[in-house]
């Protein structure tokens, strides 16, 4: 049943963003820590509908006590962690957070983040509140 | 004009020496496999080779060359707190195992190892549930600094402790997935982004290469 909601929550038509107008936020989920993991990681495409450049940073949870964005970077066969501390998105732009890449890192839990759970990340967008959900998955949505 | 009976007999000669020198030379070059197959990942000739190394594993049980000998070992290397490329690359090592659950060689010796390269952090029965979301017969181990360079070393394997940004760290690592043969042959290494159909595509080839040799 969770599992069905988590599924559900995906198919979900792309959802604006509170107080952001013009951004859009698609394919949204977290993957559900493995136990003894004390993180995981965010995932969702970000679009620019607007017409004014969109500013995105400051981001965090009730989930969680540390959120940032980070990017991994291959230099040759080593991943690095590179912390971004804005995402910038001009009119019509486009943005995706995927495994592997661009991510918003989740910290230190605040408590059980389980699979068919959803969580709230916000964030200031133009220096506005905003916030989205994602629900949480046990595997990525393209593997299923 | 019709050739002499010694003239054929001394064509028919060369044609044989012939015959045996290139086949002597193709033999030669598949038995010394001086040419590596174009197969992705496939490190070949003179794979590196493990020496000896001792981890902890799970339960108390050491994970050492002995869990390595006689079996075909997917390799990768991680911490438990690695949000984003170590739980991507489990997932996908848990496909690969079961596209490969057919494959005779796999099915029979195969096995998947996952090595913390954070001790301080990463206790073996920790580690040992946190694989096992993934795949119940996933290995986990890891060791102090000098237990982890013995097996790291030879690989080339890199990791690199850098502040998190919130008094806490993250481990910067090698992601490539390696393949150790029974003989504890480093015969392949696959690189991010890793997916399950080159991985278990990769598996079967190298194998089937190894099987050849």
């Amino acid at each position: 049943m969770s599992r069905l909601l988590a599924l559900l929550a995906l198919l979900l038509p792309m959802t604006p963003a509170l107080a952001c107008p013009g951004l859009v936020i698609g394919e949204a989920w977290i993957r559900e820590p493995p136990p003894g993991a004390r993180g995981t990681a965010a995932y969702f495409t970000l679009r620019n509908e607007g017409s004014t450049p969109l500013v995105l940073d400051g981001w965090s949870s009730p989930a969680f006590a540390h959120v940032m964005l980070h990017e991994t970077v291959l230099t040759g066969d080593r991943a690095e962690m590179r912390h971004r501390s804005q995402l910038s998105l001009p009119a019509g732009g486009r943005e995706a957070l995927t495994p592997g890449g661009l991510h918003l890192m989740l910290m230190q839990a605040t408590g059980p983040i389980a699979a068919g759970a959803a969580v709230t990340l916000q964030f200031n967008c133009n220096g506005q509140a905003a916030q989205l959900s994602a629900p949480v998955l046990e595997e990525a949505p393209s593997s299923r | 004009m019709q050739a002499s009976p010694k003239a054929s007999s001394a064509t028919a000669l060369l044609v044989l020496v012939g015959f045996v020198a290139v086949s002597a030379g193709l033999i030669f070059a598949a038995t010394r496999g001086s040419k590596a197959p174009d197969i992705p990942g496939l490190l070949w000739p003179d794979p590196p080779v493990l020496a000896n190394f001792s981890l902890q594993g799970s339960a108390g049980k050491p994970i050492d060359q002995h869990t390595l000998e006689g079996r075909w070992t997917l390799l990768f290397f991680g911490f438990t707190n690695c949000p984003d490329v170590c739980p991507t690359t489990l997932a996908v090592l848990k496909q690969t195992v079961a596209r490969l659950a057919d494959y005779p060689p796999f099915r029979a010796q195969g096995q998947v190892l996952f090595i913390s390269l954070d001790p301080a952090r990463d206790t073996p029965a920790q580690l040992a549930q946190y694989v096992q979301h993934f795949d119940t017969r996933f290995l986990a181990a890891t060791g102090d600094d000098a237990a982890l360079d013995a097996v790291t070393v030879p690989l080339g394997v890199i990791r690199a402790k850098v502040e998190d940004g919130s008094g806490g760290y993250s481990i910067d690592h090698t992601s490539s997935i390696f393949l150790i043969d029974p003989k504890l042959r480093v015969i392949g290494k696959f690189g991010l982004p890793h997916s399950a159909a080159m991985l278990d595509e990769g598996f079967r080839a190298i194998t089937a290469f190894r099987g050849a040799q």
